[in-house]
């Protein structure tokens, strides 16, 4: 069986409740503006889906998994990426608010209410796993001249070797890279590397 | 806006409380999930840090299984009865009831401010008689059932009756004491009083002898936990080994069952290891060795798992409380063997077998005839015999048992190889692998196929048989104590004869002094008319396990009068899909209520033939212990980044007047009188202390009580991320955990 955290010994610290703290004080005033409630009622992106469904998935596993300390540090990393995105959108707050229900019952249950729904947060729905938003969609390519890297340049992971080798040349970077010279070969290795020989 | 913890904590726990958010009822249009936790003894001192961290564990599972869907009885309770209420009542006067209560209020006052989602409204106390009637009566019904092997079940005793009268015992199969062979003629000639000792031998709660730490002093048996070194823990008085009449649950005929269904609980490994090795099952062969003391014969059984090596048996070893003792000493060694066995009489069990490097033991005087060789062979006695464990009584095969090999070397006792070419002259070769040799008919033969052709061969002889053994005893079930469930038994002209369950529950009486009688009796003896329909009732109680071996069924049902649970209730709750709680209960409540649940699940009462589907246990909690470092001679403090430059001497600081590693200066002068004018050398205007994780003890002012984290903001959170930081801590430091 999976030995987790919970099964091994480990010391008493007093230290830290400070990180706790600052935790929740910043996950609640994601829901604030200044002094008023406020959340919006937007379409979340992709962007925003990622980070709550990722959050899904490992917290799901991890208290399967009886290894709660882990999914509290993707708490916290999830709320940076929404802080980042500047996110206070009800579509992605409202399952987080379920999400952490599980860890820290009274933050949940407050919040729930203010979110205008009606009775306990404990017999809610959780969140359902969506994989698709959890895929990855692009990819940075590295983009080398003979063997040296000069820029990187982001491209859907749908396009074939030859259309990334079209988006490669219409950039304007290359241009600059390549200056007078003229290009003898491009080696597209998709889903890892551009090399231009020239 | 700020978020006002306090406050929004304290709105939700009423909310919860008001609105009984987490009371559940059965409910078929939704699958169970049972999540429960090991219910506290409620101590004087409050809750300790090691609980809430299960109960956060086991909380938070139970939050998000409500989430997904489920159905989810999460209760709580308190195993009430027990010795720390019993010695303080013997001090001070206080009825154990009244500490109790006060104490379960206290708990309960710090459980509710961590925000737990128990369903309060299904607490149970095991010292409340509503509750303990269910204890009573599971007794009642282990006393009127005896285990046929042959249905592999716990069987009414009134069948067992009918049977006897109409044939005798001689085809009946049970897990019963020693009783000897009748006709259905003989039994109906018997009289009540030598029925009734015989249906003893066969009950599933019976009366019987047995081996017991007995303190005069205290005037109770005690648990081997209790003792040390010959003395009682409490007080240090001496304790002796005694045998006792007293009550006792036959565990050990369900130990095939407790040890083939441990495959199905998903427990961890080394748990289930610890249930197996305590069970003890072992294959061999019970075989009889003619022994003589000089004047009379007699036939010696053992058991042996190793008959293959009855060819290097060159001496036998007795266990000191054996009754074969008496009857194979000889004059001349008479005096030796009285001194020796008080010698031993003074240890426990449990230190008899943790014994490995002191070799003690003293010759009987008599001889044995070992059945393969015909040889003349001693018979000794020494403590690293057990008399619980086969017959009380082995053949030592020095070659090839390591005990025996030290124990040969020791009295110069002669050892024979068995082994082609083993080496054994350093130590004995236990290893079952190997080509046999000076052994006879087995010459030639791998240890594998010597085993059952040597059992093959006693079977022949006409000297044993093919054997089974365990080293699960059956649990004693009396204390010399107050504080426990009476028994509902009375003696009826000396005959233990059951209440019935209308009589229940049978309330404790009360007493005027929590001490045994003058003449030595339980202080139940003190009760006045402890009687029932003019017999005297048991004087002795239960033992603290018997109220928490059946308190996850009684949760599924807790206010039912008429049953310990419904049919209904049970069919739909089941058992304990998690349970959460210590190892230390690993050998003992885990197998009780392993035992109680396949009992009543024999008799129909439950459905389920397994108590713990899955079963976590919870590490320990250690302590951060803070230092102060004061220099040689003087009442100088510097400050943990200038110790180096002293000679200083590390002191503990009690870690709740530090924070973050930085000390309280005025907390600490006031903390012990001789550091009130304590001199201290900073850093940057603070005194840092040191840290490190020790075990969590008084001594070294590392306790934390839990009410800290009820201070703390979210106690849930809070407690799940002490692990997180613990454990980063025990990884950098590399801390050895259990």
């Amino acid at each position: 069986m999976f030995l987790g955290p919970l099964e091994q010994s480990k010391p008493w610290d007093t230290n830290g409740i400070d990180g706790v703290h600052r935790f929740l004080k910043r996950f609640w005033r994601l829901f604030f503006n200044k002094d008023t409630f406020e959340v919006s009622n937007e379409q979340a992106t992709p962007a925003e889906l990622k980070i709550l469904h990722r959050l899904i998935k490992k917290v799901q596993e991890d208290i399967e998994n009886f290894s709660f300390n882990t999914s509290v540090s993707a708490f916290m990393i999830a709320l940076n990426e929404l802080y980042e995105l500047n996110c206070n959108k009800k579509a992605i707050l409202e399952p987080m608010v379920i999400l952490i229900s599980a860890f820290a019952p009274h933050i949940a249950e407050e919040l729930w209410s203010r979110l205008g729904n009606p009775g306990s947060v404990s017999f809610a729905a959780f969140p359902e796993y969506v994989e698709k938003f959890t895929i990855e969609d692009s990819f940075e390519y590295p983009v080398s001249f003979n063997g040296k890297l000069r820029f990187k340049l982001t491209l859907s992971i749908l396009l074939n070797a030859k259309e990334i080798e079209a988006a490669v040349l219409a950039d304007e970077n290359t241009q600059k890279y390549l200056g007078a010279g003229s290009i003898k070969k491009v080696i597209v290795v998709p889903k890892k590397i551009i090399n231009i020989v020239c | 806006m700020e978020y006002n913890f306090l406050e929004i904590e304290r709105s939700w726990q009423a909310f919860w409380a008001n609105n009984k958010t987490f009371k559940v009822e059965t409910d078929p249009s939704k699958p169970k999930y049972y999540v429960l936790d090991m219910f506290p003894y409620p101590s004087g001192a409050g809750l300790h840090v090691g609980h809430p961290l299960g109960y956060i564990a086991s909380d938070i599972y139970s939050r998000y299984k409500r989430l997904k869907g489920f159905n989810v009885l999460h209760p709580m309770g308190y195993d009430a009865f027990g010795l720390p209420a019993e010695q303080y009542a013997i001090q001070t006067g206080q009825h154990p009831a009244k500490t109790t209560e006060k104490n379960i209020e206290r708990y309960r006052e710090q459980l509710d401010r961590i925000g737990f989602s128990f369903d309060w409204t299904r607490e149970v106390r095991t010292c409340d008689p509503d509750y303990y009637k269910w204890t009573q009566w599971a007794f009642l019904e282990m006393f009127s059932h005896w285990y046929n092997k042959k249905s592999g079940k716990a069987e009414k005793i009134e069948e067992l009756v009918k049977v006897f009268a109409c044939e005798g015992n001689a085809g009946v199969e049970a897990a019963c004491g020693d009783t000897e062979i009748f006709t259905a003629v003989q039994w109906n000639s018997l009289s009540i009083e030598e029925r009734e000792k015989i249906l003893m031998e066969y009950r599933i709660a019976y009366l019987g002898e047995t081996s017991v730490n007995w303190c005069a002093a205290l005037g109770t048996v005690l648990a081997n936990d209790e003792v040390k070194e010959g003395l009682s823990v409490r007080g240090g008085h001496p304790v002796e080994q005694r045998k006792m009449r007293q009550w006792q649950l036959r565990v050990s005929a369900y130990a095939e069952r407790l040890l083939n269904d441990l495959d199905e609980l998903s427990w961890s490994d080394s748990l289930k290891d610890m249930q197996r090795n305590w069970i003890g099952r072992s294959q061999g062969a019970e075989m009889v060795f003619r022994v003589f003391n000089g004047s009379k014969e007699y036939n010696l059984e053992i058991f042996t798992t190793r008959a293959d090596t009855v060819f290097g048996a060159t001496f036998m070893v007795l266990a000191p409380e054996s009754e074969w003792v008496e009857k194979l000493t000889t004059e001349d060694q008479k005096v030796a063997v009285e001194e020796y066995t008080k010698y031993a009489k003074k240890k426990t069990e449990r230190e008899r077998m943790a014994e490995t490097k002191k070799v003690t033991g003293v010759f009987t005087g008599s001889y044995a005839i070992n059945p393969f060789t015909n040889e003349k062979i001693p018979v000794w006695i020494s403590e690293y015999v057990l008399a619980g464990y086969g017959t009380g009584a082995i053949m030592a095969v020095p070659a090839h048992d390591s005990r025996d090999y030290t124990f040969a070397k020791h009295f110069d006792l002669p050892i024979i190889p068995l082994i082609e070419g083993c080496d054994i002259s350093q130590e004995s070769f236990d290893a079952k692998e190997g080509i046999m040799c000076n052994s006879g008919f087995l010459n030639g033969f791998t240890v594998k196929q010597a085993i059952p052709a040597a059992i093959e061969e006693v079977e022949k002889l006409g000297i044993g048989r093919r054997k089974v053994n365990f080293r699960l005893r059956d649990a004693i079930f009396s204390r010399q104590r107050y504080w426990g469930e009476p028994f509902p038994i009375y003696y009826k002209d000396g005959i233990a004869t059951p209440m019935e369950l209308k009589n229940l529950p049978l309330e404790l009486p009360e007493v005027d002094k929590f001490l045994p009688t003058e003449s030595g009796e339980p202080p139940l003896g003190r009760a006045e008319n402890w009687t029932f329909g003019g017999y005297p009732v048991e004087k002795s109680t239960m033992p603290g396990f018997a109220g928490s071996s059946a308190y996850y069924l009684r949760y599924m049902d807790p206010r039912n009068s008429e049953a310990l649970v419904s049919k209904d209730a049970n069919n739909y709750w089941r058992d304990v899909d998690l349970y959460i709680g210590g190892t230390e209960h690993a050998t003992g409540h885990l197998i009780y209520s392993r035992f109680w649940n396949k009992f009543l699940f024999d008799l129909g009462f439950v459905c389920e033939k397994e108590p713990f589907k899955k079963l976590i246990n919870q590490g320990m909690i250690q302590g951060r212990s803070n230092f102060v470092y004061r220099v040689k001679g003087t009442n100088k403090f510097v400050s943990l980044g200038l110790k180096d430059k002293y000679d200083t001497t590390e002191i503990h600081v009690d870690v709740n007047i530090v924070s973050n590693d930085r000390l309280n200066i005025d907390a600490f002068r006031a903390w012990m009188p001789e550091y009130a004018d304590a001199q201290f050398e900073l850093e940057n205007g603070e005194y840092i202390c040191g840290w490190a994780v020790e075990k969590m003890s008084k001594s070294m002012f590392n306790v934390v009580n839990p009410d800290m984290i009820c201070e703390k903001l979210e106690p849930i959170l809070f407690g799940c991320m002490k692990c997180s930081l613990a454990l980063s801590n025990r990884a950098s430091l590399g801390i050895q955990t259990e």
